[in-house]
């Protein structure tokens, strides 16, 4: 199934949270978003699932767009699973799993469900797990019933919004390891800050940053060589890279940088970056870029 | 799948259903106990008339030729069956309905609200309805009514708390404000309440006292529509329960959070919406014939998530139940332990209720809710 997002835009009174994001998924296609914190990675992907509703441009889902689509409908193609699980209703990791199953379900469970739940279970290697209060469990043993829910959607899309956030390297390596033994097939969105787990898992990835996107490139180009300032100092901040920080710190979606948003942080900035605000170029290769060193 | 895995998934399988098997044991243990109660409660009263007798005179209207409880010194087969279904039934199934309503509309609150201490008195519908009531009593005015001016009242200012917070919340439809636009309405009608109980009379005063206390000694039933405040509280629950019923998955949703109900297809704001109104409804109905029978629609709901758990297919059927039996067994010791005084049923709930929730509370493992 095809995801294209064109042109969304979203914004809180007062400030613009995503700035005209465009993005094509192909199908079985792992697209990858990075970003630092609070630049709208979290926003992007609710608009895309209709939890918010963006106030401009649109997903489409092969194309349909998505807010034309029934809710439950949309439901049994696109996956969400989100980065924290809310305390609420004790409930057992069964249960909650089988939750992912109401879009199928009227009032009763069928023999199918159950046994898409337990094959989901089986999958993903917790049926010790299965009959425990998800309250009772650590964050990587949530994050893997979190993706089994959605799995149990038998989704087309999905979208992973930070999946390895907080856990150790060896918890995060095994999420690594059943997000590509489990995605197969489906196309997955899977934004994160975290560069290694990106290069891991994604086909291809885009760079965000204060609210649009600046790179957008295959994995192994992006890693090669970054285009954008931005992204060469994403990838030279890592440890093995040298761990070489990027000055100053993202800007806040309230308060935007005139011009280019990345300038005040940019080794390379030119007197057109401070005044003028660049536009995504696509260049021979197939990459795009947002900034006027390519322009 | 390969042949060791087998086993594994089978056993899952296997103790899932051992679950669901003794979640429905629990209604169906409920459903027994329902019946055995009503029995022993028709015995209880001025009247001695066997457990025997009661469920003779009980079946002598359904079928007259097979059942007809036998004539014992003092009372004739007649009185007995007269004695049952106009003096002690309709308090015994009023008791019953308003359990099953009142323990509904507070598991519905606390699914929608994501609250514990959600009830059907949380949103300022009980408060309201008891401004209501003071409002015909003490000042003997209403919007309608006629003679039922003091059950008109309570019903229609439990619905106008009820539309304050939608109005309130119409915006923003999170648990978080809903609960304390409830909350707010509820000390403005308190205050309003005793703003009024200051200026009326002292037997005026008592009997908005007395109402408030609840009670189920005004329940009747009549052979033509709409059958008194049975039929109608009946009637209220006959539609609404199913609705309710049908909606048990999307309330199992709501408790993983908004977001994720909404990507599950849910739509999140119309079904808080709705079930708010739904809760508030049964609720009204009940409180306008009984007066504010508190702590069910709290305590019910938590007592059957501990037994069973929380997915509403079988927690809203468990928790009708659990508040029938409660009500009813309150109402029986109300009646029986300081006869012929009758307690009013509201306190004796409280004391039976209690010591059987701190007990279920206090055996949990880690952090209930």
């Amino acid at each position: 199934m095809k995801l294209k997002i064109k042109d969304l835009t979203f914004s809180y009174p007062g400030h613009t949270i995503l700035d005209g994001i465009t993005v094509e998924i192909e199908p079985s296609e792992f697209f990858g978003i990075i970003g630092p914190n609070g630049t709208g990675k979290t926003t992007l992907i609710k608009c895309i699932d209709t939890i918010l509703k963006p106030h401009g441009g649109c997903v489409m889902l092969d194309g349909m767009e998505v807010r034309d689509l029934d809710k439950r409908e949309l439901a049994k193609r696109i996956g969400y699973v989100p980065q924290h699980a809310p305390g609420g209703f004790p409930a057992t990791v069964f249960d909650t799993i089988l939750m992912g199953r109401r879009p199928y379900i009227g009032w009763r469970v069928t023999e199918k469900d159950l046994e898409r739940v337990l094959e989901t279970v089986e999958l993903l290697g917790i049926e010790e797990l299965s009959l425990r209060p998800f309250g009772e469990l650590s964050g990587g043993e949530r994050q893997k019933v979190l993706v089994a829910r959605a799995l149990c959607q038998d989704p087309e899309v999905l979208l992973l919004d930070e999946p390895t956030k907080g856990l150790d390297v060896m918890v995060k390596r095994e999420i690594i390891r059943l997000m590509k033994e489990v995605t197969a097939k489906r196309s997955m969105l899977f934004i994160t800050h975290d560069l290694g787990a990106a290069a891991e898992i994604c086909d291809n990835i885009a760079v965000m940053y204060a609210g649009e996107l600046l790179e957008h490139a295959s994995v192994d180009s992006i890693f090669s060589e970054p285009l954008h300032p931005y992204s060469e100092g994403l990838l030279n901040s890592l440890p093995e890279r040298g761990l070489k920080p990027i000055r100053g710190i993202s800007p806040s979606l309230i308060d935007t940088p005139q011009g280019c948003r990345f300038h005040p942080r940019c080794d390379y900035a030119m007197e057109i970056c401070r005044e003028k605000h660049p536009e995504m170029v696509k260049l021979e290769d197939g990459r795009a870029v947002r900034c006027f060193l390519y322009a | 799948m390969s042949r060791e895995t087998l086993p594994k998934k089978e056993a899952v399988k296997e103790e899932y259903r051992s679950f669901i098997r003794q979640r429905i044991l629990f209604v169906l243990i409920l459903l027994v106990i329902t019946p055995l109660l009503v029995g022993y409660a028709a015995t209880l009263g001025s009247a001695d008339i066997s457990v025997k007798a009661a469920y003779d005179a009980i079946l002598h209207k359904f079928f007259p030729d097979r059942f007809n409880p036998a004539p014992t010194e003092k009372l004739d087969s007649g009185t007995i069956v007269t004695i049952l279904w106009t003096l002690r039934l309709p308090r015994i199934v009023l008791g019953i309905l308003a359990g099953i309503g009142l323990a509904l509309a507070g598991a519905v609150m606390q699914a929608i609200l994501k609250n514990p201490l959600a009830s059907p008195y949380t949103l300022g519908i009980a408060s309201a309805a008891s401004f209501g009531a003071s409002l015909a009593i003490i000042l003997g005015v209403g919007l309608v009514g006629g003679e039922h001016l003091i059950i008109a009242n309570a019903f229609i200012f439990a619905m106008i708390a009820a539309l304050l917070i939608y109005l309130l919340s119409i915006k923003r439809t999170s648990p978080e404000t809903m609960v304390l636009a409830g909350i707010a309405i509820m000390y403005l009608f308190s205050a309003m309440t005793s703003s009024l109980q200051y200026m009326g009379e002292a037997e005026e005063v008592q009997e908005v006292v007395y109402w408030m206390f609840g009670s189920l000694g005004r329940a009747d039933w009549q052979s033509s529509f709409p059958y008194g405040n049975i039929g109608i509280i009946a009637m209220v629950l006959l539609v609404t329960i199913p609705y309710l019923l049908l909606k048990s998955w999307d309330l199992n949703a709501l408790g993983a959070g908004d977001e994720t109900a909404k990507s599950l297809g849910v739509r999140v704001e119309r079904i808080r919406i709705t079930c708010m109104f739904i809760a508030s409804f049964i609720t009204a109905s009940i409180i306008a014939f009984t007066g504010t029978i508190g702590f069910i629609g709290l305590v019910c709901p938590h007592i059957t998530r501990m037994m069973i758990g929380s997915d509403h297919r079988f927690l809203l059927p468990g928790t009708c139940l659990t508040g029938a039996v409660l009500l009813l067994a309150a109402d029986t010791v109300a009646r029986t332990i300081v006869a012929p005084e009758i307690l009013p049923v509201g306190i004796v709930t409280a004391f039976m209720g209690v010591p059987l929730f701190v007990y279920l509370l206090m055996r949990q493992r880690g952090g209930y809710w």
